[in-house]
């Protein structure tokens, strides 16, 4: 399960002597457990921002976050790599793999300082999301919709509660861009919170959550 | 499935990725330790001489020798030698060493006139196997030199003979063989020692010795090929050195040996005689264990400030190497991190801790040291055996010197390496470690 709340949170960035504002004052509390959220709006609405902030790569400049009732800005630097090691698992726009690794030691290799590494469970990742016959090819022998699964299977390697993707589909055709979606959505249905950053209207048909955000605030979905 | 993520080969395919620049780092990294290596083993190589050199080393001599000569009165007599001999055993009675003491008479000569003592010295020696001293000096040191014939027996006999050295032979009697008779007569000598054997030219005729037989001829050796050895009293009559009425000798020096000086009071042994010999002016007297421990001391701090100063080199050597593999690897971890921070940012959003990123890091400085270490110990390796090698069987001159590669000059690269290795990762690793995964993503 996934509770999330969100208390007048603000990031502001100092760039030269403008000061932007990529996320003003938001407030928000949900339980995503099973769900599939998707936060959209157009580029530079805060999104993005949003996402790094839930999964902690990221801090505000003023407001608190809660994740299943831990305060973030109270971790010290290195309970916040162990939380977000054990509960976070990120999916990047441009897939983020490592050229050098199998697809399979992509998927494990969160884990790769550990004493073990579950490389049963990343083999069924892999073989649940159509890839069983791509476990040793490299980043550059896989398509972007197979690269992109990849990096699903890799975010869910530690079973995390809290799945954060942003823009997973900018990258990809259409057809791979829903076949992803879909993923995510089951993903979703296995009592995990899964948030997607997009501007790419279309994914809100797959969400049981639609937050838009403009101007780093939320704003009223349309109906 | 059952499988172990390497991270070692997860660095070792990062290392391949950037294969050129990774190979330029482990060349540069072989060639510092090549030369370190090979440094080390010239000055190992140049150690073990000097240790070879210093046990070969004369050891301190103990003999000590006192000779008296250049008398006011001319000469010394038998009474002299007595003497001395009283003077000398009571020094060294109480240490336990023994000493003798001798007569000597000695002619020496020059080839001609014109080149006079700066030319070839040769000397007539006289030997008395009466004086223990002489005879026994005669018969260690003359008698294995001789080449034919026989030595001086000392028998009344042996009156009119000569043992040539073989020098003095070759110059002057070129034909001369043992049994032979031969005449100093044509041999034209300037005679230089006593004053009143001169005649009004202040040229002594050599014709004073008479027809002599050759008794032996000496082998060629440098302390004897110069000298022909007579009889003592035939010498001595033929330079009026005896007085047939008192039947007494004079000999022009007295020379003291002791066996082992170590342990007597040599200075006070010295005074003594100049006190019993106050007219003596030649003096002479050395005890060779002083000037030869300092000789040995000396020679001995010459090789180990020659081993320290070359200890000291490759100290700075492997400082110079150390710095230069610091800088240059820090500067290629710098670039490779800068390449991989993407990378490493993905790694640190998915989990993985400071702590991680630092061994990643400092495995991928370990592994290039690692192959420069290797591949420089292999080639310093190669070149000193190749020194070595070229030193034995004396290949061109003095470029090649002797080198040995020992353990610790292997643990010395290997821990220059390792520290290198590890200064040279601290930088980037920590610069990584402080990048924050947010910012790198967003670059993309």
């Amino acid at each position: 399960m996934s509770r999330i709340v969100v208390r007048n949170v603000s990031k502001r960035y100092e760039t030269g002597q403008a000061t932007v504002t990529a996320l003003d004052a938001i407030d928000l509390e949900l339980d995503g457990t099973g769900k599939l959220i998707v936060v959209a709006g157009p580029s530079g609405a805060g999104k993005s921002t949003l996402l790094h902030i839930l999964g902690t790569m990221d801090s505000p400049t003023c407001g608190e976050v809660e994740v299943n009732g831990v305060t973030l800005g109270a971790l010290s630097e290195e309970e916040t790599v162990r939380f977000r090691k054990r509960h976070i698992g990120f999916v990047f726009q441009f897939f983020n793999l490592i050229p050098v690794l199998t697809a399979i030691e992509n998927v494990v290799a969160p884990q790769m300082f550990d004493k073990s590494q579950d490389f049963d469970r990343a083999a069924g990742l892999l073989r649940r999301f159509g890839l069983q016959d791509r476990l040793d090819h490299r980043p550059h022998q896989l398509s972007g919709g197979e690269q992109q699964r990849v990096a699903i299977a890799r975010a869910l390697i530690n079973d995390p509660g809290l799945i954060l993707a942003d823009e997973p589909t900018a990258n990809l055709d259409s057809r791979n861009g829903s076949e992803v979606i879909r993923t995510l959505k089951d993903i979703s249905k296995e009592n995990r919170t899964v948030i997607i950053a997009t501007h790419n209207e279309r994914i809100a048909d797959f969400a049981d959550v639609i937050l838009m955000m403009n101007d780093g605030r939320f704003t009223p979905a349309r109906p | 499935m059952k499988k172990r993520f390497s991270v070692t080969g997860y660095v070792l395919r990062n290392i391949a990725v950037r294969r050129l620049r990774n190979g330029l780092t482990v060349c540069r990294l072989a060639v510092l330790v090549a030369f370190f290596v090979l440094f080390s083993a010239l000055s190992e190589g140049a150690h073990d001489y000097m240790v070879r050199s210093i046990a070969d080393l004369p050891k301190p001599d103990t003999t000590g020798l006192i000779v008296m000569w250049d008398r006011e009165s001319d000469t010394y007599n038998s009474s002299d030698l007595l003497a001395a001999d009283r003077v000398l055993q009571e020094a060294i009675r109480p240490s336990g060493a023994t000493g003798h003491t001798a007569g000597l008479y000695e002619q020496q000569f020059a080839m001609d006139e014109s080149e006079g003592f700066m030319g070839q010295v040769y000397s007539l020696v006289g030997v008395d196997p009466a004086i223990p001293g002489v005879w026994k000096y005669y018969a260690s040191e003359v008698g294995p030199k001789l080449s034919s014939g026989r030595l001086l027996s000392g028998a009344p006999s042996d009156s009119a003979c000569v043992v040539l050295g073989h020098g003095l032979k070759d110059r002057f009697f070129p034909n001369a063989s043992v049994g032979d008779r031969i005449s100093f007569v044509p041999v034209n000598m300037t005679w230089d020692v006593v004053p009143r054997d001169r005649d009004a030219n202040g040229v002594v005729n050599i014709s004073r010795i008479p027809e002599v037989e050759v008794h032996g001829i000496l082998k060629p050796d440098y302390g004897t090929d110069g000298r022909a050895f007579f009889p003592l009293d035939f010498l001595a009559r033929q330079f009026l050195q005896y007085n047939g009425t008192t039947n007494t000798t004079f000999y022009q020096q007295i020379l003291m040996i002791i066996d082992d000086a170590s342990n007597i009071d040599f200075n006070g042994l010295e005074s003594s005689l100049k006190s019993e010999f106050r007219s003596a002016n030649g003096w002479d007297s050395r005890y060779n264990l002083e000037w030869s421990r300092q000789w040995y001391d000396d020679s001995v701090s010459s090789f180990k400030d020659m081993d320290a100063t070359l200890d000291g080199w490759l100290m700075v050597l492997g400082l110079v190497g150390g710095i230069l593999i610091v800088l240059g690897t820090t500067n290629n971890m710098t670039m490779s991190v800068y390449d991989q921070r993407r990378e490493i940012a993905t790694l640190k959003a998915t989990g993985i801790d400071n702590r991680g990123v630092y061994r990643l890091i400092l495995s991928h400085g370990m592994l290039l040291c690692s192959f420069g270490l290797v591949a420089g110990l292999a080639a310093g390796w190669g070149i000193s055996i190749l020194f070595d090698f070229g030193y034995r069987h004396s290949w061109g001159g003095m470029f090649f010197t002797p080198a040995t590669v020992d353990h610790v000059t292997v643990l010395l690269a290997l821990g220059l390496v390792a520290l290198s290795g590890a200064l040279s990762s601290i930088y980037p690793a920590y610069r990584v470690s402080r990048l924050r995964p947010v910012e790198a993503l967003r670059y993309e």
